[in-house]
């Protein structure tokens, strides 16, 4: 028998989450906490990860907060490589910069690119080859994608380039870890209220297309997205592997 | 990881933009509108081991195809991609000397044999020509039955 959802908890396992002390990376080690899961937290804005550190105090997981730009590979490497546990990885750190395809600047394109899509790959292949070294059992990765990921959206083609990347690498990943059993999913979230899309949402036609577009009609929030995060990194999840959970209110589905 | 990404990711975009920016100048595309045709991959739709870059790469290829076909849509440029499984090219017969994983890629075929270079130029002809003049945003799969298993 597996476990049931009430029954979720990742006591005495430990999670590196990237990118998180905003947003979905934010929420996402809020989850994890609460269910008991160490966190490891990367982030590049020291006050923020002393800030996530006391409010994650109340479940009483261990904290260790690493100020890195994930762009710098020998510094996470360095860093990944003297873990004496991970079982499980949330890949989240990622940007946008919102350009017309014809007017996309190269140094935003490189941009995306190097954190979407190069630093991605290089915190999943860090972390994996370290859960194998450590001989750690039943580990997860989980690849924050998106919505375009799967579809195209306005002044996104670089973007979709790079979450489509992502659905690709998670695939790929899935088939070579599996022997490993290391599972490895990707979560789809529709346009999230994050601190980084605030801006998106003051604009009110942006407002309307996304409205438009979203058949139930309201915005996915953090917490939409950390639940099924917590879901994929638990072993309620064990047979799951080279999926994705789209969060998208049916978005896609039209 | 960064050798493969360069080329089949950074440089398709540069490519496909510098154009996309060349053809939308015409006065007249409207009228006699435009193909862009990406040669993605069977691997740009599913996942296979030993290629999560490439895996990585041509999954991002197909996204940019995506976007591209909807953004360029107003200057009536269609964008697609064709997809094929492995090809007869001197790349793949260096791949297949390892009789092991050729064998093993075949049985994934449901037709049993890799593609002609010839099977992915005319689909490439047919994306280019007005053939498909209400074709746009989309792949086209050559790849023997591969990924409708």
């Amino acid at each position: 028998m597996g476990i049931f959802l009430k029954d979720i908890e990742l006591k005495g396992k430990t999670a590196l989450i990237t990118g998180a002390t905003k947003g979905l990376g934010r929420g996402a080690a809020k989850a994890i906490a609460q269910v008991g899961g160490n966190i490891i937290a990367v982030g590049r804005n020291q006050s923020e990860l002393n800030s996530l550190g006391k409010e994650l105090k109340k479940f009483k997981v261990s904290y260790i907060p690493f100020n890195c730009d994930v762009n710098d590979y020998e510094k996470l490497k360095n860093f990944i490589i003297k873990l004496k546990k991970i079982d499980i990885l949330v890949n989240n750190a990622g940007t946008n910069l919102p350009e017309s395809f014809l007017n996309v600047k190269k140094t935003s394109m490189e941009t995306l690119l190097n954190v979407n899509t190069k630093a991605v790959f290089n915190v999943a292949q860090l972390c994996a080859n370290q859960m194998i070294k450590l001989k750690r059992k039943n580990c997860s990765i989980i690849n924050i994608s998106s919505i375009f990921g799967l579809v195209a959206g306005q002044k996104r083609s670089v973007y979709s380039m790079t979450k489509f990347g992502v659905e690709g690498l998670t695939k790929g990943m899935a088939l070579d870890l599996a022997k490993y059993n290391i599972r490895v999913n990707s979560v789809c979230p529709n346009i999230v209220l994050t601190p980084r899309t605030k801006k998106y949402f003051s604009d009110k036609k942006y407002n309307k297309y996304v409205k438009e577009n979203t058949p139930i009609n309201k915005v996915v929030t953090v917490s939409d997205v950390a639940t099924s995060i917590t879901f994929l990194a638990s072993e309620a999840s064990s047979m799951i592997t080279g999926s994705s959970i789209i969060i998208d209110g049916g978005w896609t589905a039209k | 990881m960064n050798y493969l990404t360069d080329l089949n990711m950074k440089a398709a975009f540069n490519v496909a933009q510098l154009c996309s920016q060349k053809m939308v100048k015409a006065k007249n595309r409207k009228k006699i509108g435009g193909s862009i045709i990406h040669m993605s991959s069977q691997l740009g739709r599913v996942g296979c081991e030993g290629r999560n870059v490439y895996n990585m790469n041509k999954f991002g290829l197909e996204g940019l195809s995506r976007g591209m076909a909807f953004e360029l849509a107003q200057y009536n440029i269609r964008v697609n991609t064709v997809c094929p499984t492995f090809v007869e090219t001197p790349m793949v017969k260096k791949f297949f000397k390892n009789k092991k994983f050729k064998n093993k890629m075949l049985k994934n075929i449901p037709l049993g044999r890799v593609a002609k270079e010839s099977d992915v130029a005319t689909a490439v002809a047919f994306l280019a020509a007005d053939s498909s003049e209400m074709i746009t945003g989309t792949s086209m799969m050559v790849d023997g039955g591969w990924t409708a298993q």
